[in-house]
This record gives structure tokens, C-alpha cells and sequence, in this order.
């Protein structure tokens, strides 16, 4: 009983500790390679993985142009684990993806 | 003329909810330390009970609020100003309702089990998950009237003129 009491408490803080989301960062605007992370599809939204260590996310607008071999093409497209270049504009702390071009 | 938005959008849900847990798990974890220091006092032995019911009904809104949280997220995330700010309102909303779940269940586990050697330890780890709990909500409510006051999340910003009132 003492270790089912013990376990408990392990899951119960061990949950509070990874529970806590996804974090993000903030890069200067420019254009960057990585990976695609995660895909929301319902949001547009998608979070990326960068070469340089950075994890940002990504909301696309009604101008981002998404492209794959110099195609525009629909975000649907997009997929997690696809390298991608993506082209940011800082706004404050929120990156507005200009142009995002699936690599391979 | 514009029109004024309701006051049913749905990212709106979360500023109805939001306030019951912030009240409850507070309330519930200060009930928690007055039951503990007046244990011995029959004539206040209500307040075990009643931190319970305000922590457990508490807890439930929480959870509802982390619900209608990623709901309003949904609608204002890509317009605000810093996103980062929302993202560890987020996190720390999870992390609330977590140390708050975490408690209760300890405290229901030890209630149907009797662990003679842990029994002295139980309120004292069940007291600090809640104010723990307790100090990342504070926060947690700070970082939500950032979203709000400074970058004005789902707020409406009247015309001008204010015809929309008329």
C-alpha cells in the first residue's frame, strides 16, 4: 500500500511536470531551415524545429505563400518531420510566416 | 454601422469560468491551513470538509478552464502581440490543475487506504501541492491579465464614435 501511496504521488508530480505544453521561442526576422514539429490543421498553424535549436510556431496569414519545387501549394501539404525553410517577419514577439518552402 | 459582438463568442467562455477556480482553490487551500492548525478543536472540524468540496470543485473548474482556454487560444493566439505570454499561461494552467488533481487524489487514496507510517506526511504533502498550486495560479491569473490589459486579448475596441452603443 505504501508503494501504491508512493507511486501515486510520483505520477501525480510527475504529470505536473511534463504537462506543462509546448515552449516556444522568438527569432529575428529571416529566413530559416528545420523541421516541422507539429501540424495543426484546423489553426493553419504549424511549429517548427530549427537548425539553430529554436522552436517557434507559426500561424499562417492570408499572404504566406507555402511552396514545394517552386509550386504553390495548399497547407495541407505540410506534414510533421518534412524540412522546410521558412521565411519570418517579427511582430513584437510573434512571427508572421512570409514564406514557407517544403525541402524534401 | 458596426455591430457590437456578443458577449457569447466563444472566446469569451473562459473569462466566465475562469474566475470560479481562481476563487475555489484559494479559498479551498486557506480552509486546508485554518483545518489543520484548529484540528484539535471539534467546534471547527467543518472545515476539513468544506476545503475539500472548495478544492474539489475547484479543481473541476480548472480543468473546465484550461477547456475554454485552449478554446479562446484558438481565436486570439495569431493576432496577439507576444505569444509567448499565452503559451505559459497555458502551461502553468495545466500545471494547476495538476498539482490540485495530484492532491485530491492523494487525499482520496490515503483516505481508503491507512498508511500507518506515511499517515503524518499526507496533509503535509497534500497542503504543499496546494500551495504550490495556490502560488502558480496567482501567476497564472497574472499572466492572463497580461494577455488582456496589455495586448488585449479578445477585447473589442469600440469605433470612434461610438455609434456601434447607440
Amino acid at each position: 500500500m505504501r508503494k501504491l501511496f508512493l507511486i501515486l504521488l510520483t505520477i501525480s508530480l510527475s504529470f505536473a511536470l511534463i504537462s506543462c505544453g509546448e515552449e516556444i521561442d522568438v527569432v529575428e526576422s529571416g529566413t530559416y531551415e528545420g523541421v516541422v514539429a507539429k501540424v495543426v490543421p484546423e489553426e493553419e498553424e504549424i511549429y517548427v524545429n530549427l537548425d539553430n535549436g529554436k522552436k517557434v510556431e507559426l500561424y499562417f496569414k492570408e499572404n504566406t505563400v507555402l511552396m514545394r519545387d517552386t509550386l504553390e501549394v495548399a497547407f495541407s501539404e505540410l506534414a510533421v518531420d518534412q524540412r522546410i525553410s521558412v521565411e519570418v517577419l517579427k511582430v513584437g514577439n510573434r512571427l508572421d510566416p512570409i514564406k514557407v518552402e517544403i525541402i524534401e | 454601422m458596426e455591430q457590437l459582438p456578443s458577449m457569447w463568442r466563444d472566446e469569451l467562455l473562459h473569462p466566465k469560468v475562469v474566475h470560479f477556480p481562481i476563487a475555489l482553490l484559494i479559498f479551498g487551500t486557506a480552509l486546508l491551513i485554518a483545518a489543520l492548525i484548529f484540528r484539535k478543536n471539534e467546534k471547527l472540524s467543518f472545515l476539513m470538509p468544506a476545503s475539500r468540496l472548495a478544492i474539489f470543485i475547484g479543481a473541476i473548474g480548472a480543468w473546465t478552464a484550461v477547456l475554454t482556454g485552449n478554446i479562446a487560444d484558438s481565436f486570439v493566439a495569431r493576432e496577439l502581440c507576444d505569444p509567448i505570454v499565452a503559451k505559459d499561461h497555458e502551461r502553468f494552467a495545466y500545471l494547476v490543475a495538476y498539482l490540485f488533481s495530484g492532491g485530491i487524489l492523494i487525499d482520496f487514496f490515503s483516505r481508503f487506504f491507512k498508511f500507518a507510517s506515511l499517515k503524518k506526511f499526507v496533509p503535509v504533502i497534500i497542503l504543499l501541492l496546494y500551495l504550490g498550486g495556490t502560488g502558480v495560479l496567482l501567476y497564472v491569473g497574472h499572466l492572463g491579465g497580461k494577455l488582456v490589459f496589455q495586448q488585449g486579448a479578445a477585447v473589442y475596441q469600440p469605433s470612434e464614435d461610438c455609434s456601434e452603443f447607440e
